[in-house]
């Protein structure tokens, strides 16, 4: 899997569960946290190429519930 | 089967074929391979053969999958080492070896399994032990609370039925055995965390790399006590065969299902799970000691000191798992200057509790994956140290409440 990101997302108050449970299944979703402070969730993903990431946000798009999405690809990382 | 079902199941599978193995260690050190260097040879020279030939067989594809992808999916096929791995391979072996060596002494002398299987848990305190004194750290309540319960519990699990305390046993396993697995443990802690052609290690070629180094070094330790004990090992390796091949393949199955197990799930919740080995053995020796009691020593045992060999296991058991759930997880949101990345990226990574650093593009310059024992550590070991690296302009915490990680 060459292309890794971070992507970070506001959800809708009461819609929580309900994201989560439809994020974790998607394809090339490795892990879902639920977080305190400026972003809900932050979710981890890889895929092999740039256009399966925008694919994904696409479908990450698709879910009700999600207001913002904030996509950090991942240039370098130790380890 | 459900991932989390799987990952319980090759937990407490891989318990339950240590501790098959471990009373299959004292059956055939008693009955057919009475002097324990005899034994522990062979069964490593049939143990590293059986393993190499099953791995290579489980290299071929079956359909449209090898299934050794199944057990590793970051296996590539065997491979040669690189000199880079060449040192930690080397310690891990000598390590393996030595405590190899204390666990057949142990078994000799004891002949009870729950005994053996209650001390090795007690590497645990080591480990954290040795990590207090590399950080020159104070230790969290959980970190005491653990020790504690493992050390008492695992007095307590190897009381013997007369009731009294086996010291000399005890003596080897803290010395010996659990010296030489804390060499084996870190120079395989260190060995997973590296790469070979930009993959991550392998759990296969490693386990297969070791048992090579640790077959070495254990028959020079062998030859070292007793040269003939060398060419009758060698005897042995043939003439019985057959029955090293069954408690190797056993103790292959523990490692490779235990291996499989860290793939789906967080290492210390299988080592938790793991540790029950503890608990399986006491009903297992008392079984065994009735089906075959010229074999196993009698262990007609009064309810006071079965039950304080019990709670002996579950104090282990909860000790070690205790330390498993106690964990605080965060994500490190960063705004670096401009021009300061490549050295504070290596100054981050060196910060103890920092398990992931990665440089991303966008909004922000560094996520931090942080994985920690305590919220109070949070800020002595990492928010402190942040704030010293130069190249930090600003950054967010942000406390994960709750992970979902999927294979």
């Amino acid at each position: 899997m060459r292309v890794k990101a971070y992507i970070l997302i506001n959800v809708k108050v009461g819609l929580m569960k309900e994201v989560i449970e439809r994020i974790k299944n998607l394809n090339g979703v490795i892990s879902v946290a639920v977080t305190a402070g400026i972003y809900d969730l932050v979710v981890r993903v890889e895929v092999p190429e740039l256009k399966d990431l925008f694919h994904l946000t696409e479908r990450i798009h698709e879910i009700e519930g999600i207001e913002k999405t904030n996509t950090h690809v991942v240039e370098y990382e130790i380890p | 089967m459900r991932k989390k079902t799987l990952f319980y199941f090759l937990g407490f599978f891989s318990a339950l074929t240590s501790t098959v193995m471990t009373t299959m260690d004292i059956y055939v050190s008693a009955i057919i391979i009475p002097n324990p260097w005899i034994y522990g040879l062979s069964s490593f020279i049939v143990g590293t053969l059986v393993s190499w030939m099953l791995m290579m067989a489980l290299t071929i594809k079956v359909g449209w999958i090898k299934p050794a992808k199944m057990i590793d999916p970051n296996f590539p096929g065997i491979r040669l080492i690189s000199i880079e791995e060449l040192p930690f391979h080397i310690l891990a072996g000598l390590g393996n070896s030595i405590s190899t060596a204390g666990y057949f002494i142990v078994i000799f002398m004891t002949k009870d399994t729950s005994t053996v299987l209650a001390f090795s848990q007690l590497v645990v305190i080591y480990l954290l032990l040795g990590e207090q004194l590399i950080e020159k750290d104070t230790p969290t309540i959980a970190e005491i609370q653990a020790i504690s319960m493992v050390t008492i519990g695992g007095i307590l699990a190897s009381i013997t039925p007369e009731g009294a305390l086996n010291l000399q046993a005890l003596m080897v396993v803290l010395t010996v055995i659990n010296g030489g697995k804390l060499m084996q443990v870190l120079a395989l802690r260190k060995l997973r965390t590296m790469r070979h052609k930009g993959l991550r290690v392998d759990s296969i070629n490693i386990r297969l790399w070791n048992l090579i180094f640790t077959t070495f070094f254990f028959a020079i330790i062998t030859y070292l006590i007793d040269t003939r004990v060398f060419i009758n090992s060698l005897n042995v390796s043939i003439t019985q065969f057959t029955v090293l091949a069954i408690v190797m393949l056993l103790a292959l199955a523990a490692n490779l299902s235990y291996i499989r197990a860290l793939g789906i799930g967080k290492s210390s919740i299988v080592q938790a799970v793991v540790s029950s080995s503890t608990i399986m053995g006491i009903p297992i020796s008392i079984a065994l000691s009735n089906a075959y009691p010229n074999v196993y020593p009698q262990l007609t045992l009064s309810s006071v000191i079965f039950f304080l060999k019990f709670s002996g296991a579950i104090l282990i058991t909860l000790g070690i798992t205790s330390l498993a759930l106690s964990e605080v997880r965060a994500y490190i949101l960063i705004k670096m200057k401009k021009g300061r990345i490549r050295e504070s990226l290596s100054e981050m990574w060196k910060i103890k509790g920092i398990e992931k650093v990665s440089f991303v593009a966008g909004d922000y310059d560094v996520i931090l994956k942080v994985k920690t024992r305590s919220i109070g550590k949070a800020y002595s070991k990492i928010v402190r140290k942040l704030e010293k690296i130069e190249g930090v302009e600003d950054y967010l915490w942000m406390s994960t409440l709750r992970e979902i990680e999927s294979i």
